[in-house]
């Protein structure tokens, strides 16, 4: 140590700006879930193949020469080929166009159902759980209710007042639905409310909007994707149930559902006209559910670090 | 520092026979304060100790009508604060401010320091834009923070650098009253000190007042012009931090001062602890009579068929308790 | 007590260890060791995020892997090192040998299990107890830390406990299978004073009757005056100040040492004094400083500070501190610990 001078061994002192430095690079929430998910390959995966077949849903059928209707009889049931590449149904119609036709009208039900159970779900668990106390209780019980009728009587039940259709099923799954999404958000507004920085706002003057709005809801809405990203799956197969049942869309709209049923009946002679549609949709609902899976990872604040 | 000239001030604050009662189902009742009555002067720091379950952030949350009182009622700057229509509560909230407890919870995670700063003077719209700009800068570097931390989120910062914005978010509204509730509790005893230097440095320059509300009894002796200390949601005792060091005289009290420990080896092998049996009763049907009666080792009969009134047994000096005469 | 091969415990040489974040490798532990008498207690003191949780963790290789690793050094207990064992070697010294309790006795308490039970555990995995020896020795072990009713309470569960009795649970189990040492980290710090006492006495009570030595973790100078023989003082992941409690309290000579002494205000003084807090913040060990990692908190901080990391002083057989202002070229500064005492 011989080259240590006399003027390295000077006090001076502390220095404030640096002892109260942040190094690290700053990250906002949304860029820390981003970061999360991207290091979760198969979350990924499925992220990009939700992306395809929504791609495929949308444009396949605009630039496809078929139409999903109209068939041709003197072509039925045929093999797919370079021609029709998913083969034709019974009635000639072309499959490739009619799988796709299905995944948009299978993705338009569940994205329009999970967008209003998101709706209904934050309004009412959200003021559920802020007003608290005998309101809550009472609107609770109500939920509670609603809940306890299976979705399949309420498609029954609008089946016979309004007709069958796509807002049928749309307005039975949003019924029978939006409950799990206030019950959720309602028990997270009960934690958040009694948290300290809560009652900063409350003790700053804030009235309830904003303490919904800038408090709750913001701290509430990372639960809220995870659930809305589950809902959608959910939505699709329960419609592809309906569908399969015949209780659906009615003919001659296709969704993943009634084709599914089509196909089953030809099972036997030609295999091809359920593997596709049954391929979509097993591609879809795994697709959602890792997907899922990977957002709750990026997003629970319980797991980061 | 010298001792603060208190007499002659007129108080800020005055509680009377504050009570608060939550419901806890099956009919029971928790009595988290049961009856509690004094006054803080302006400028002053009157401290509020005792330990977990006595009562003490919930009589502080109900100063600033965080809660709804049971009974009793609060009286600031001359007005019953349980009376305030909205217009005159959102007033008051300008005047009346509090610094909580947990450097965690307290701060928005979505929010960025600037805006958990500003929120205040958003929501009374006292600057806009730039001049809020300014001000949340200027309340930084009050508390020792600097400018580029605005833009950050809470997760960044350390516990006392937490604390500490919560103080600026609680002085961006100007008040006169500030209620402390356990502000260095979560901390290092190393950066305790940083925030309590900073709480005194304000009192001064802004002629603040506080309630400080804490467990810790060093820490409160050093800050307090007077201490009130707290049992099962009743005062036990209540004087000048000087007086209570050096006399106290309940001997709930008297316990609380000898559990603390003394950063000096000789003198912790000298000292013979006051070790108090058992642990705080639920304050869900507390004892009839004293509250301190089960873990008293002077008690009597009288003390479990009569509560003692808190009653002035000196000058300043208020105990509540059958045995001191 | 100073340091005996015959007598020693655990010795912790070198210890580093890392945790990956996203930012990049967050250093915790640079470099610590430490060694433990059969029977004695030591302290390890320092502000929280300096490392001191995680050294100890570590011995017990209880740090999440990954993110975190034990890049390098050794723990040698009884001779053999645990860095070395595997998860199953680890689990059979966990709980028999080497106990820890936490801070928190809300959540290191299993709530869906009877406390007795929880005692029995340890019996009959360790020391293959019958059920009915185990159940004996939970009645006894609960009544060694003073829980009255003990026949009652062992068929309660965790709820049924205060925080301060939650914590006494804690202790027997943790002294069940009477290990040679015992870790507390942050025992007291959610406890109220009187209960903090309580436990204090407690401990140190159980220290002597069992001839257990601990390992004392906290970030409050006043705890450790009435309980360890020898304390480590750490900061921002390295050891700074190591010796006796008298030298440290006494005759400390780092002026962390000093910061952490004076920051605390005493309650046996007289008339107002004023508090001299450690400013700033401890630094982010995702990029220590190259130098001494105090110095941009230090009063007394020099130009070679912030340039090298200082070496070991020895002022004693127990004392060593890692200052500049020990080199012989510093100027001499007042010892504001000894200065207040006369």
């Amino acid at each position: 140590m011989a080259e240590l001078s006399k003027d390295k061994f000077i006090i001076e002192g502390k220095e404030s700006s640096e002892a109260e430095a942040i190094v690290r690079p700053s990250l906002t929430y949304w860029a820390d879930a981003w970061r999360r998910l991207k290091s979760n390959k198969m979350a990924i995966i499925a992220m990009t193949i939700l992306i395809i077949i929504t791609l495929a849903a949308i444009f396949a059928p605009i630039f496809s020469s078929y139409d999903y209707r109209t068939g041709d009889l003197l072509k039925t049931n045929l093999k797919p080929s370079s021609e029709h590449w998913f083969g034709t149904d019974e009635l000639g119609r072309d499959l490739y166009v009619r799988v796709w036709e299905g995944t948009r009208i299978s993705l338009f039900i569940g994205i329009v159902v999970a967008l209003l159970n998101f709706t209904i779900g934050v309004l009412y668990g959200g003021i559920s759980g802020y007003i608290g106390g005998s309101v809550d209780n009472l609107m609770m019980r109500f939920v509670d209710i609603l809940f306890s009728i299976p979705y399949l009587i309420w498609v029954i039940m609008l089946t016979t007042v309004l007709g069958s259709g796509l807002f049928t099923i749309i307005i039975a799954l949003s019924i029978a639905g939006w409950g799990g999404m206030a019950r959720l958000v309602r028990g997270q507004v009960l934690q958040l409310k009694e948290m300290e920085y809560v009652m900063a706002a409350k003790t700053l003057g804030a009235d309830a909007g904003r303490i919904i709005t800038k408090h709750l809801i913001p701290n509430t809405i990372g639960v809220i994707i995870i659930s809305i990203t589950f809902a959608v799956p959910t939505a699709i197969f329960s419609e592809a149930f309906l569908s399969f049942i015949g209780l659906g869309i009615p003919v001659p709209n296709p969704s993943l559902g009634s084709l599914s049923n089509d196909g089953t009946r030809m099972l036997l002679l030609e295999p091809y006209q359920l593997v596709f549609p049954a391929l979509v949709i097993s591609a879809v609902m795994l697709s959602f559910q890792i997907f899922g899976d990977g957002l709750r990872d990026a997003l629970d604040p319980r797991l980061r670090q | 520092m010298s001792e603060k000239k208190l007499e002659g001030r007129k108080n800020i604050i005055e509680v009377n026979n504050l009570k608060k009662h939550f419901k806890v189902g099956k009919g029971q009742i928790l009595k988290a304060v049961d009856g509690v009555t004094f006054s803080i002067r302006e400028g002053e720091t009157l401290g509020l100790v005792g330990e977990s379950g006595c009562g003490k952030s919930t009589t502080g949350r109900a100063m600033i009508r965080l809660y709804e009182a049971t009974e009793g009622e609060v009286i600031f700057d001359g007005m019953n604060i349980q009376r305030l229509n909205r217009k005159e509560l959102k007033n008051f909230t300008k005047q009346a401010q509090m610094i909580f407890q947990d450097p965690y919870a307290s701060l928005n995670p979505r929010m960025t320091v600037g805006d958990i700063i500003g929120e205040g003077m958003d929501i009374h719209g006292l600057r806009k834009g730039k001049e809020r700009m300014a001000k949340i800068y200027e309340l930084l570097e009050i508390v020792g923070l600097n400018r580029e931390h605005a833009s950050r989120f809470p997760h960044e910062f350390s516990g006392g650098q937490r604390q500490r914005i919560g103080i600026a978010r609680a002085l961006s509204v100007e008040p006169k009253f500030i209620v402390c509730d356990e502000p260095i509790s979560a901390l290092d005893v190393s950066i305790q000190a940083q925030v309590v230097n900073l709480l005194e440095e304000l009192q001064e320059e802004m002629g603040l007042t506080y309630l400080f509300i804490a467990h810790d009894l060093s820490m409160v002796k050093h800050i307090s012009d007077r201490i009130a200390v707290m049992y099962l949601g009743a005062v036990m005792e209540l004087t000048t931090s000087k007086v209570l060091y050096d006399e106290p005289l309940h001997p709930y009290t008297q316990a609380l001062l000898s559990a603390i420990p003394i950063p000096d080896p000789e003198v912790e092998r000298s000292r013979n602890r006051i070790i108090l049996e058992g642990d705080v009763p639920s304050p869900i049907n507390p004892p009839e009579g004293c509250k301190f009666q089960k873990r008293c080792k002077y008690v009597k009969d009288i003390c479990r068929e009569k509560a003692p009134e808190l009653r002035e047994v000196k000058p300043e000096h208020f105990v509540a308790c059958h045995i001191v005469k | 007590m100073s340091r005996d091969e015959n007598k020693l415990l655990i010795d912790v040489k070198d210890l580093r260890v890392s945790f990956d974040t996203y930012a990049g490798e967050v250093q915790a532990v640079r470099g610590v060791s430490f060694y433990v008498n059969k029977g004695e207690a030591l302290a390890i003191v320092g502000e929280s995020g300096c490392g001191k949780s995680v050294t100890a963790q570590s011995t017990m290789q209880l740090i999440p892997m990954p993110p975190g690793r034990i890049k390098e050094g050794s723990v040698m207990f009884n001779g053999k090192d645990l860095t070395k064992f595997t998860d199953k070697q680890m689990e059979s010294v966990r709980g028999s040998e080497i106990s820890m309790i936490f801070q928190d006795p809300m959540t290191s308490l299993n709530p869906t299990m009877k406390v007795g039970k929880q005692i029995m555990e340890g019996l009959i995995k360790h020391q293959k107890m019958s059920k009915q020896d185990a159940k004996q020795k939970a009645i006894e072990m609960l009544d060694v830390v003073g829980i009255p009713n003990p026949e009652k309470r062992v068929e309660q569960y965790p709820h049924e406990f205060s925080g301060g009795m939650r914590q006494r649970a804690m202790i027997a189990i943790a002294l069940a299978c009477n290990p040679k040492l015992l870790i507390a980290d942050e025992p007291t710090t959610a406890l109220d004073v009187t209960i903090q006492a309580q436990i204090l006495d407690l401990m140190k009570d159980l220290q002597k009757d069992f001839d257990t030595a601990i390992i004392l973790i906290t970030h409050d100078l006043g705890v450790v005056a009435d309980m360890a023989q020898r304390i480590v003082v750490m900061y921002a992941g390295v050891v700074i100040e190591s010796g006796t409690l008298d030298e440290i309290f006494y005759d400390g000579q780092h002026p962390y040492t000093w910061g952490l002494l004076k920051s605390v205000p005493r309650l046996d003084t007289q008339g107002k004094q004023k508090l001299y807090p450690i400013e700033g913040t401890p630094p982010d060990l995702f990029s220590p400083p190259k130098g001494c990692p105090f110095a941009a908190r230090c009063e007394y901080a020099m130009p070679i500070c912030r340039e090298e990391m200082p070496e070991k002083t020895h002022l004693s057989k127990d004392h060593f501190v890692k200052c500049w202002l020990q080199h012989e070229m510093a100027p001499d500064v007042e010892n504001p610990i000894k200065k207040g005492r006369e």
